[in-house]
């Protein structure tokens, strides 16, 4: 028996022994206090399992999901390698008509505020975000296109076609489901030889009718977007000016 | 890319891992980190620059308990090659252990929940998990407890249920 009682350990203590947030002094003196304490130290020891399990569990995440660890490949996957060089993309986004009598006619009609900050913003991120992914960059692959587009046209409201972007050495990867301002949109991946990828989202937006092309360009990141009949279209990518331009006019002429 | 960009994206992994915790599915997770990212880059102007990595969790958390709101019936699903991936990676644990945990977890509530990720998974220390959420460090300290408990709690019933059945 000791001459003086240590003092009481509460349970927020015994939390942040178990976490590591006491000072070395008292984690020392919350242990001797364990040792004299079986369901405490019973509890302690259930929450350091939960510690362990819980860190396991959600370990492999990362590594899995950047290509770093050893992610199994789909065959419309580019080798990893070419993946990681080109995490920064550009975004182009196209709408439909002329390209000429489209612009001069669009000039009119500024795009809104509240969507021309958040449309690039939105498109930039995806193509961030799922441009790098080696396992997962698409929920839909392109060896399924009247799926895909039949799927995701029905999730945005919106009748959709691939646009083809085959005569500029680009091929479809698939699409997938992205959240666009609280409402579904649809995201199509593209991709070339060289494992450049390219990333459109085509979004409804049932307040806006229709207003000019923007361009939008961050580091080496360019993103084409305007809307048209409802719909916001977003063309991002890693490219030249000159080639998101041409990109996006092939997917105008084709919408 | 400009700097403030790469810089978010460089949290990418962690971001991920971070929503991988939270949600109860990898679909909806990815669109949560699609969410944060968007979401980063539209309010860069309100980061004060001294701990990126708390801010995008912070951003994370907002749009998580916002979906919550949103969609609280949205129905579950569990891509069918997770789990084949989970198994191919090997040396993780044991996938039926795994997977009783993942449900047990999914049974908390998502305060609880995301107490216990920020806590544990992402290791912050309790006054910043309280900086993250805006609220006091005995609210954390007393969703944290209800967490351990509850968890405890669902997989000790878990493993009762799982040993009668077998007889």
């Amino acid at each position: 028996m000791t001459t003086r009682e240590p003092d009481p350990v509460s349970e927020d203590e015994l939390h942040a022994f178990v976490d590591g947030e006491l000072a070395p002094e008292r984690a020392r003196a919350v242990e001797a206090w364990l040792a004299r304490n079986p369901e405490a130290a019973a509890a302690v020891a259930e929450w350091r399992s939960q510690n362990a399990a819980l860190r396991q569990l959600f370990a492999a995440e990362p590594a899995r999901r950047d290509g770093l660890g050893p992610a199994p490949r789909r065959d419309w996957t580019a080798p990893p390698s070419s993946r990681l060089r080109n995490v920064v993309a550009a975004l182009v986004l196209v709408l439909a008509g002329g390209t000429a009598g489209w612009f001069a006619n669009a000039a009119l009609a500024p795009v809104p505020a509240g969507l021309a900050e958040t449309l690039p913003q939105a498109s930039r991120a995806n193509y961030l975000v799922y441009s790098g992914e080696v396992r997962h960059p698409v929920e839909v692959g392109a060896e399924e296109e009247d799926h895909l587009v039949g799927w995701l046209g029905k999730r945005i409201g919106r009748e959709l076609t691939a646009p083809d972007l085959g005569a500029h050495g680009f091929s479809l990867v698939g699409g997938r489901l992205v959240p666009f301002a609280g409402k579904p949109g649809a995201m199509l991946m593209y991709e070339n030889g060289d494992g450049e990828r390219l990333t459109v989202l085509i979004a409804a937006n049932g307040a806006h009718s229709g207003t000019n092309f923007r361009f939008e360009q961050a580091g080496g990141v360019g993103t084409f977007y305007w809307i048209d009949d409802g719909h916001g279209y977003a063309l991002s990518g890693a490219l030249s000016r000159d080639r998101l331009l041409r990109l996006a006019t092939a997917i105008h002429h084709q919408q | 890319m400009t700097d403030f960009e790469e810089r978010v994206v460089a949290h990418l992994p962690g971001l991920r891992r971070f929503a991988r915790s939270l949600c109860r599915d990898a679909l909806e997770a990815e669109d949560l980190v699609q969410d944060c990212v968007a979401r980063a880059f539209a309010a860069r102007r309100s980061f004060r620059g001294d701990n990126l990595k708390a801010w995008l969790a912070t951003i994370m958390v907002n749009h998580f308990r916002g979906n919550l709101r949103r969609a609280r019936s949205r129905p579950v699903m569990l891509p069918i090659d997770d789990w084949q991936a989970r198994l191919a990676d090997g040396g993780q644990g044991d996938p039926v252990a795994q997977n009783r945990l993942s449900t047990a977890i999914d049974q908390l509530g998502p305060d609880q929940r995301v107490v216990l990720m920020l806590v544990v998974v992402e290791g912050y220390r309790y006054e910043e998990v309280a900086q993250i959420l805006s609220v006091p460090v005995g609210t954390v300290m007393s969703r944290l407890s209800r967490a351990r408990r509850l968890l405890a709690e669902i997989l000790r019933g878990d493993n009762i249920v799982e040993f009668r059945s077998r007889r």
